[in-house]
C-alpha cells in the first residue's frame, strides 16, 4: 500500500498540456480541470487520507484470464531470453545440453508435467492473445461472450498442451 | 365529497394506507419467524479523530426487519445502531450514482445490490477501491470529476455564436440518436473506473472507463462539430491506451453498460481503422 502511495507522490500530475491543439474558447475548461486535479492530489496528501485497498477486490474469470495472460507472457519472455542468452554465454551448444538431459534418463511420469509447464503457457497465451486481438477489433466484447470465450480458451489450452506434453509417451 | 377524497388519498399506494400497514406487516413477519441476525462488516475511518486507523466494524441486523438492498441495511444501521456511520445516498433507485461502494469485493450501487440472504455469511461494505477516503464509505471523487470536465462533456458547435444559442434546435436522425444508446445512460457512479487496475496505478494520467466512454459518447454525437479535436486531445499513451482490456469495467457496471466495448470502438476510431460516418479521415 505504501508503494502505491509512493508512486502517486512522485508522479507529476497528468501529462503536458497541449493547448496548442485546442481552440481558444475551450482552454479555460482545460486549465480548470488541470487545477482541480492538482488540488486533488495535494489535498489528499496533505490531509493524509487513507487509501482504500485494491487487494479486497474479488477476482473473477475475465480478470484472472487477463492476469494469467500477463504472467504467462512475462514468464515466457524471461524463459526465452534466459535460454538464448544462457546458451550463448555457456560453453557447449544446444545439442550438448539436450544430450545431457537425455542422459539423466528422467522417468516418464516426470516428463509429462514438466512438458505441461512449458506447453500450457504457450497455448494459453497464444489463444488468449487471439481473443485480445478480436477485442481490439471490437468483436466479442459482450460480457456473456467474454465468459464463453474465456472458458473455451482455458479448456482448449489445457487439452492442446496435454496433447503436446503426451508426445513424451510416443516412441 | 371531501371525505371521499380523503379516503381516496388514504387508499392511494405509497400514502397513508401503506404507511399504516407497514408496522402490521413487519410485526407479522417478526412474529412468524425467528430473528435472522446477519453480520455486516463496514469500513470505518474518522478524519476528526487524530491518528485514527481504518478498521472494519461489525453490525448485526435482523434480516426480518431489514429491507432487501444493501442501502436499506446501511440506512437501518445509521438510524438505529450508529448515527456516526457516513455514506452518500440520494435516489435509492440507481439513477443518481451516489451510493457506489464495494460490497463483498465488487463495485456496485448499494441501492441496486441485494443483501445476500444467507445469514451465516458476513457481508463486507467498503469504499471504492484504491481511492482516498474522506470519511467511512465516502471516497474523494474530485479527480474523477476533473477528468470528466477535461473531456468537455457538452455539445460544441463551430458556426453558432453565443448570442444564437438556444434559438434553433439541432436536429438529429433517429439512426444517429441510436448511436448514443448504451452510453448516455451512464450515471458517473465511478464503479467501473475504480474497478480498473490501470486506473488504480495511473489514475492521474489514464482517464478511466467511465470518462472514456463519455468522451466517445460526445465523439459519436452527430450534432457535435469537434469529433476530430476531441480525439486529438486524447492522443497519447496514457489517456485512452492505458486500457488493456481487462474488462473489469464491463463486469462491474451496475447499470449493465459496456464501457469496455466503448473504449474498443474509440480506439478503432482513433487508430483510423474505422470512420463510423464521422468526417474525420
Amino acid at each position: 500500500m505504501s508503494l502505491s502511495k509512493l508512486r502517486m507522490a512522485i508522479r507529476p500530475c497528468l501529462t503536458v498540456q497541449r493547448s496548442a491543439l485546442i481552440p481558444k474558447r475551450v482552454v479555460s475548461s482545460e486549465v480548470k480541470a488541470h487545477e482541480e486535479m492538482r488540488a486533488f492530489w495535494e489535498k489528499n496528501q496533505k490531509l493524509g487520507r487513507p487509501l482504500t485497498h485494491f487487494t479486497t477486490y474479488k477476482m473473477h474469470q475475465p480478470m484472472l484470464m487477463s492476469l494469467g495472460h500477463r504472467i504467462t507472457g512475462i514468464a515466457m519472455g524471461v524463459a526465452f531470453y534466459g535460454l538464448v542468452i544462457g546458451l550463448y554465454v555457456m560453453p557447449g551448444d544446444f545439442t550438448h545440453y539436450l544430450d545431457l538431459i537425455k542422459s539423466f534418463d528422467l522417468p516418464k511420469w516426470f516428463l509429462f508435467p514438466a512438458k505441461m509447464v512449458v506447453a500450457f503457457p504457450l497455448m494459453f497465451h497464444y489463444m488468449n492473445g487471439i481473443r485480445h486481438l478480436s477485442w481490439d477489433a471490437g468483436k466479442g466484447v459482450r460480457l456473456a461472450t467474454m465468459y464463453k470465450t474465456g472458458w473455451s480458451i482455458l479448456a482448449t489450452a489445457i487439452v492442446m498442451s496435454a496433447c503436446m506434453a503426451s508426445l513424451a509417451y510416443l516412441g | 365529497m371531501a371525505s371521499a377524497l380523503s379516503l381516496a388519498k388514504f387508499l392511494q399506494p405509497n400514502r397513508g394506507f401503506l404507511k399504516a400497514l407497514q408496522p402490521l406487516r413487519l410485526a407479522a413477519a417478526a412474529s412468524t419467524a425467528a430473528p435472522r441476525m446477519k453480520t455486516f462488516k463496514v469500513y470505518r475511518w474518522d478524519p476528526d479523530k487524530p491518528g485514527d486507523k481504518p478498521r472494519m466494524q461489525d453490525y448485526q441486523l435482523d434480516l426480518n426487519h431489514t429491507g432487501v438492498m444493501i442501502l436499506d441495511a446501511l440506512i437501518k444501521i445509521k438510524n438505529e445502531i450508529d448515527p456516526t456511520l457516513t455514506f452518500r445516498r440520494s435516489c435509492r433507485e440507481g439513477i443518481c450514482g451516489s451510493c457506489s461502494m464495494t460490497v463483498d469485493g465488487v463495485n456496485t450501487l448499494a441501492c441496486l445490490c441485494k443483501i445476500n440472504q444467507n445469514e451465516s455469511q458476513t457481508t463486507s461494505v467498503r469504499p471504492l477501491p484504491h481511492m482516498f477516503v474522506i470519511k467511512d464509505l465516502i471516497p474523494d471523487l474530485n479527480n474523477f470529476y476533473a477528468q470528466y470536465r477535461w473531456i468537455e462533456p457538452w455539445l460544441k458547435k463551430k458556426d453558432v455564436k453565443d448570442a444564437e444559442m438556444g434559438q434553433t434546435q439541432f436536429m438529429q436522425s433517429p439512426e444517429d440518436r441510436d448511436k448514443l444508446d448504451g452510453m448516455y445512460e451512464c450515471i458517473l457512479c465511478a464503479c467501473c473506473s475504480t474497478s480498473c487496475p490501470s486506473y488504480w496505478w495511473n489514475g492521474d494520467k489514464y482517464l478511466g472507463p467511465a470518462v472514456i466512454m463519455q468522451a466517445y459518447r460526445w465523439v459519436m454525437d452527430s450534432r457535435d462539430d469537434f469529433p476530430k479535436e476531441r480525439m486529438d486531445r486524447m492522443r497519447d499513451k496514457w489517456m485512452v491506451y492505458r486500457c488493456h482490456t481487462i474488462m473489469n469495467c464491463t463486469k462491474t457496471c451496475p447499470k449493465g453498460l459496456n464501457p469496455g466495448a466503448a473504449i474498443a470502438e474509440l480506439k478503432k476510431l482513433m487508430m483510423g481503422y474505422e470512420s463510423k460516418g464521422i468526417p474525420y479521415q
